[in-house]
C-alpha cells in the first residue's frame, strides 16, 4: 500500500506548505503529485498566517482587576487611578497626601489631577418635568353626603314607624282598662288614663262616663289615621254600653292577654300598679356606630336618639347634626 | 405607599427621572415617556412599595425602561442618529458642554453609573441598586468614565 494516496496527501501537502515534512516524505509527495495531475495543488502556495497582535491590557484597567488596590504605595503606573479615586473622594487622609506628594513638580500629572476634578456633571435644574398634575393621582375625597343620607334615611324610617306604630293605640289604651276591669267577676274594676293620670272606680256608669269624658279633639288630632280613631269614639259616645261590650269581644282579645286571668283582685291592683309606674321612655341611639362614625369623619357632633313607645307616649326621636337639631317626642 | 406620598414622590423626583432619561435618550419627548412610564409602574405596585425606597425604586424604573428604549431603538438605527447628530455640532469650549459631547462617546452603562453618582449622588452600593451590576462592576464603569472623559478633555487641549 502506497504512504501517500488521495485520501492523506492534503496532510502531507499542508506539512509541506508549514515546512514539516521532511525530505523522504516530500519526495514521496511529489512523486503522487506527479502522477496524480487532476489534483491541481499549486506548490508555491502560502498559508494565511495571522500575525500576533501587540495590543496589550493597559495598565488602568490592569489595576481594576486587583483587588486591595488602595493599599499598594502610588506609582507611574498606578497615579491615574488613585487621581480619578482622589476625585471621587475615596481615599482617606493618609492616601490623599501621599498622592499630593507624588504629583507635585510634576506638571502633567498636576494638570490630570486638575482635569480629573472637572470630569463630574451637574444636573441643570431649570430643566423640569412640566406636567407633574398629569402624573399625580386624585386622592380619595370622604365623601359626606352618603352619610348625611343615610341618617336622614334612618330618621325617616324611625319617624314613619312612630306614627304607623302609634296609630292603634291611640284610643286602644282607655279601652282596654276599661274592658278588662269589667273582667273580673263583675268588680267593674275601672281604671282610665286621662292625661298621664290613673284613675279606679267601680261602676259601669262611672266607667261610661269616663269614656265620655275624654278629650276628643284631643285623641282626634294626634297622627294619621284620625278619622278612624273619631269614628271610634263617637261610636262609643252614641252607644256608651254598646261599644264596651264589642270591644271587649272583638278588639281587645290581644291586649287584653296582660290581664287574661287576674283570678282576684288583688292580681288585678297588681297589674294596675305595674302599669301606672311603669318608667317613662328613656332615649336611646338605635345607630350609634353609624352617627359615632360619621362624627369622627365629619368632626361634627351627630347624635341621634329614639324613645321607644310605652303607653301613652308615642315613639319619639332627636336629632342633631352639628347646630341643626330636629325633636319629636308627643304624647297624648 | 398612599396616593398622597406617591403624589409627594411626584413632586420630589419627576424633575430628576425626566433630566436623567433626557441625558440619555436627547429625546424630550421619549424622557417624558419614560417619566410616565416609570411612576405609572410605581404607582402599580405602590401598595409593596416602602415610601422609604420610592427614589430607588423609581430610578430602578426608569434605567430598566431608559435601557429597554435603548435597545429598541439601536435595532431601528434611530440611536446612531442622534449620536451623530449630537457629535457634529460646532466644538464648544464651554466646559459642561464639552463634557455632554464626551458623554455621550460613553457606553450606556457608564453613562448611566456617571450620571447616577453626579445627578443624584448614589453611592456605589446604590446605583448597584439601581442597574444590578455589582458594586465592584459600578466602581470600574465609573473609573473609566472618569478617565475617558478625562482623556477627551486632554485631547481637546482644554487649557485650566
Amino acid at each position: 500500500m502506497e504512504r501517500i494516496s488521495i485520501f492523506n496527501y492534503e496532510a502531507f501537502y499542508l506539512d509541506f506548505l508549514e515546512g514539516n515534512l521532511n525530505e523522504e516524505d516530500t519526495l514521496l509527495l511529489m512523486s503522487f503529485l506527479e502522477a496524480n495531475p487532476n489534483l491541481q495543488v499549486e506548490m508555491d502556495d502560502e498559508l494565511p498566517i495571522f500575525e500576533e497582535e501587540n495590543e496589550v491590557l493597559d495598565n488602568f484597567s490592569k489595576l481594576m482587576l486587583k483587588l486591595n488596590i488602595d493599599e499598594e504605595v502610588i506609582t507611574s503606573e498606578n497615579v491615574d487611578y488613585f487621581i480619578i479615586a482622589h476625585s471621587e473622594g475615596l481615599l482617606d487622609e493618609v492616601k490623599s497626601n501621599e498622592l499630593t506628594n507624588f504629583i507635585s513638580g510634576n506638571v502633567v500629572l498636576e494638570d490630570e489631577s486638575k482635569l480629573a476634578g472637572f470630569v463630574s456633571f451637574q444636573a441643570n435644574t431649570e430643566i423640569v418635568y412640566a406636567d407633574k398634575l398629569g402624573l399625580k393621582k386624585k386622592r380619595k375625597v370622604f365623601v359626606l353626603w352618603p352619610y348625611a343620607s343615610s341618617i336622614a334615611a334612618a330618621s325617616v324610617v324611625v319617624f314613619f314607624m312612630s306614627i304607623i306604630d302609634d296609630a292603634p293605640i291611640s284610643v286602644d289604651p282607655v279601652r282596654v282598662k276599661t274592658v278588662n276591669t269589667e273582667l273580673p267577676n263583675g268588680n267593674n274594676h275601672k281604671i282610665v288614663k286621662h292625661d298621664g293620670v290613673h284613675s279606679s272606680s267601680n261602676s259601669k256608669d262611672e266607667l261610661r262616663n269616663s269614656i265620655n269624658s275624654i278629650n276628643i279633639n284631643q285623641v282626634a288630632t294626634v297622627g294619621k289615621g284620625n278619622k278612624i280613631k273619631q269614628k271610634g269614639v263617637d261610636k262609643i259616645k252614641s252607644n256608651p254600653a254598646g261599644p264596651i261590650a264589642t270591644i271587649n269581644e272583638q278588639k281587645l282579645a290581644p291586649i287584653g292577654t296582660r290581664y287574661s286571668n287576674p283570678t282576684n283582685t288583688a292580681n288585678q291592683n297588681k297589674e294596675v300598679d305595674v302599669l301606672a309606674l311603669s318608667p317613662k321612655s328613656e332615649m336611646h341611639n338605635p345607630i350609634e356606630p353609624l352617627t359615632k362614625f360619621v362624627s369622627k369623619k365629619t368632626n361634627t357632633e351627630i347624635d341621634f336618639k329614639t324613645t321607644e313607645k310605652v303607653e301613652d307616649e308615642r315613639r319619639g326621636f332627636h336629632l342633631k347634626i352639628g347646630k341643626f337639631e330636629i325633636s319629636r317626642n308627643k304624647r297624648r | 405607599m398612599t396616593a398622597r406620598e406617591y403624589n409627594l414622590a411626584v413632586d420630589d423626583y419627576s424633575d430628576n427621572i425626566f433630566r436623567f432619561a433626557l441625558k440619555h435618550l436627547k429625546n424630550e419627548m421619549s424622557a417624558k415617556d419614560i417619566v410616565q412610564e416609570t411612576f405609572a409602574k410605581v404607582w402599580s405596585k405602590h401598595e409593596d412599595i416602602n415610601v422609604e425606597k420610592v427614589k430607588s425604586y423609581l430610578f430602578i424604573t426608569a434605567y430598566h425602561a431608559i435601557v429597554d428604549w435603548v435597545k429598541s431603538e439601536k435595532r431601528s438605527g434611530d440611536i446612531e442618529q442622534t449620536k451623530e447628530q449630537g457629535t457634529s455640532g460646532n466644538v464648544s469650549f464651554d466646559l459642561q458642554s464639552v463634557l455632554n459631547e464626551a458623554l455621550e462617546k460613553l457606553p450606556e452603562v457608564q453613562k448611566s453609573v456617571v450620571l447616577l453618582r453626579d445627578y443624584e449622588g448614589y453611592n456605589y452600593a446604590e446605583i448597584s441598586e439601581i442597574t444590578g451590576l455589582n458594586e465592584s462592576q459600578v466602581k470600574v464603569y465609573i473609573f473609566r468614565a472618569r478617565l475617558t472623559l478625562r482623556e477627551y478633555l486632554k485631547r481637546l487641549d482644554l487649557v485650566i
